[in-house]
């Protein structure tokens, strides 16, 4: 008697690796395909952002945090390009997937809602330090700078494109359309990372909005990362550490219990 | 013996002036659908910039070409407002259609290549200066915003959106995928909007960055609308308002021919 030719299921160990290294690469493909748009365009917004900045006030601020005003401003330019781009990887890969209906291609194959979290936000890691370490290099050419502390450097670019990403992942979750999208990038991200204290040092503010600017979690990412570079920081480092660490964690068990439960993904 | 009812075709004057309306009507309806993501961001994007510019200058900082330093950068962000809003809008609304297939929509109306092209120009300086205004509004408990100087405040308001319109129409023809869209943005119209002069005085320029802001027309947009609003020009305002007269007439006689020959609009 003949058995029926019936397909064995795929055995899978605790973690699904080549089911999270695909999601991973499919990730990072898609901005790679378009990196005119996704690596080059940051960088010259940095420029500008340089170009201008240093020429407008570059005479009448000479120094800040014992460096001139463009080596005070570079570490901040590039540390908002890593975190816009993380989060847009993040939250433009979910939105567009829900509009146009591929949604279903995350949740149909055997990936549990922490692989997904896991991939998606590596993807967004990764697109966040290809931006950092791209600017990084152009920018250098013209502003030389030197390395204080590759720690700092490293664990905020890591942390910082995380956190983001993370908070893509949120966005991305709770958005169903592209209005939605911009709202939440131009009512909250863009004005969190322009008060970060990125084109000024927060000493120059008046006691009670130094207070308010040292409780925007994007005010200790760049005052980390602008310490790796020049050797001083405006806040406390420890604190700072902590408050991306804890970032990190909340935002990603968020995430994970979100996508879980299927929020916004399943019918 | 009856006669066979043939509909009597419509007689138009010289102008279709329903038709013109009419597309004038539709292209502002589209507009208006992202009143709060397209007016209030980028107004609160002007505000934050404002601020920014505001700590980081801190209080000797104050004084760009005999002008506090939050007047001298408000013209430019009143014209990047309405230039950007005009620019992409034109541009967009051109590249949906054609993408959308709903393009023969217009080329079938009976309206004549001048009529489509002042239709569309037409809506794109409209909602450029809306865009402006809510600029303006958000902005006015921050800054002074004495009207020096009417005519040049409307004269360089109108032909300066105006110019930035008909580059959107061309762009618009031009572009055939939503990514040239955004290469535009970034490539062309940010950079060209930032590099101007409009955050910082020519005067104290090297002289290869003084010639080359020279042949930017946006420079005397920028510069005859802050005469305008603060009795200060830094170039001349007759050259200035005749470079964007003859920009704004070559721009029309270009897009005239182009919309006549259907280029990139008829099969």
């Amino acid at each position: 008697m003949q058995s029926a030719l019936c397909p064995i299921p795929r055995q899978l160990g605790a973690v699904n690796w080549i089911g999270l290294w695909s999601l991973y690469l499919k990730e990072v493909r898609r901005f790679a395909k378009v990196a005119t748009q996704t690596i080059v365009s940051p960088l010259v917004t940095t420029f500008l952002y340089l170009v201008i900045f240093s020429l407008a006030l570059g005479r009448s601020v000479p120094q800040l945090g014992g460096v001139s005003y463009a080596e005070f401003l570079v570490p901040g330019l590039i540390m908002m390009a890593m975190a816009q781009n993380a989060f847009a990887n993040t939250s433009s890969s979910l939105v567009i997937s829900k509009v146009q209906g591929n949604i279903v291609d995350l949740l149909m194959p055997p990936l549990n809602a922490g692989e997904l979290t896991l991939a998606i936000a590596a993807g967004g890691l990764t697109r966040g330090l290809a931006v950092g370490l791209t600017s990084s290099v152009v920018v250098r050419l013209f502003v030389p700078f030197g390395i204080h502390d590759w720690f700092y450097v490293l664990f905020d670019a890591a942390a910082a494109s995380l956190m983001l990403a993370l908070l893509g992942i949120l966005a991305g979750l709770w958005a169903e359309k592209f209005d939605q999208m911009a709202a939440v990038t131009n009512f909250i991200i863009t004005p969190l990372s322009f008060l970060s204290g990125a084109f000024y040092s927060t000493d120059r503010l008046p006691d009670l909005w130094r207070h308010i600017a040292h409780l925007n979690p994007f005010f200790y990412m760049i005052d980390g990362f602008r310490y790796g570079f020049i050797g001083h920081a405006d806040g406390s480092l420890a604190i700072g550490t902590m408050v991306l660490i804890g970032a990190d964690l909340l935002l990603g068990l968020a995430a994970w219990q979100l996508i879980a439960r299927g929020y916004k993904l399943r019918p | 013996m009856h006669r066979a009812r043939v509909a009597a075709p419509r007689r138009f004057g010289r102008v279709n002036w329903i038709g013109v309306a009419t597309l004038y009507r539709r292209e502002m309806k589209r507009a208006q659908k992202d009143y709060i993501d397209g007016l209030l961001g980028p107004a609160l994007t002007s505000l934050l910039m404002i601020l920014i510019f505001k700590v980081a200058a801190g209080s000797q900082g104050a004084n760009m070409g005999g002008l506090p330093l939050v007047d001298f950068i408000t013209p430019g962000l009143l014209m990047y407002a309405a230039g950007e809003r005009a620019f992409s809008g034109a541009c967009g609304f051109l590249i949906f259609d054609k993408l959308e297939g709903i393009i023969g929509d217009v080329i079938m109306a009976p309206l004549t290549p001048g009529e489509r092209l002042a239709a569309y120009a037409a809506a794109a300086v409209s909602a450029g200066v809306i865009a402006a205004l809510a600029t303006a509004a958000i902005l006015c408990p921050f800054v002074d915003l004495a009207f020096a100087s009417l005519p040049a405040l409307i004269y360089f308001t109108l032909a300066g959106t105006l110019m930035l319109s008909l580059l959107g129409i061309l762009a618009g023809l031009w572009a055939q995928r939503w990514e040239h869209f955004a290469a535009l943005l970034t490539y062309f119209l940010v950079p060209f909007s930032y590099l101007s002069g409009m955050f910082y005085p020519v005067a104290g320029l090297p002289a290869l960055a003084r010639w080359l802001i020279a042949l930017n027309p946006l420079f005397y947009i920028i510069d005859g609308l802050r005469y305008g609003l603060t009795g200060k020009a830094e170039s001349d305002l007759l050259a200035g308002s005749l470079v964007i007269l003859a920009m704004d007439l070559l721009l029309a006689a270009l897009l005239y021919r182009l919309f006549r020959r259907g280029w990139r609009l008829k099969a």
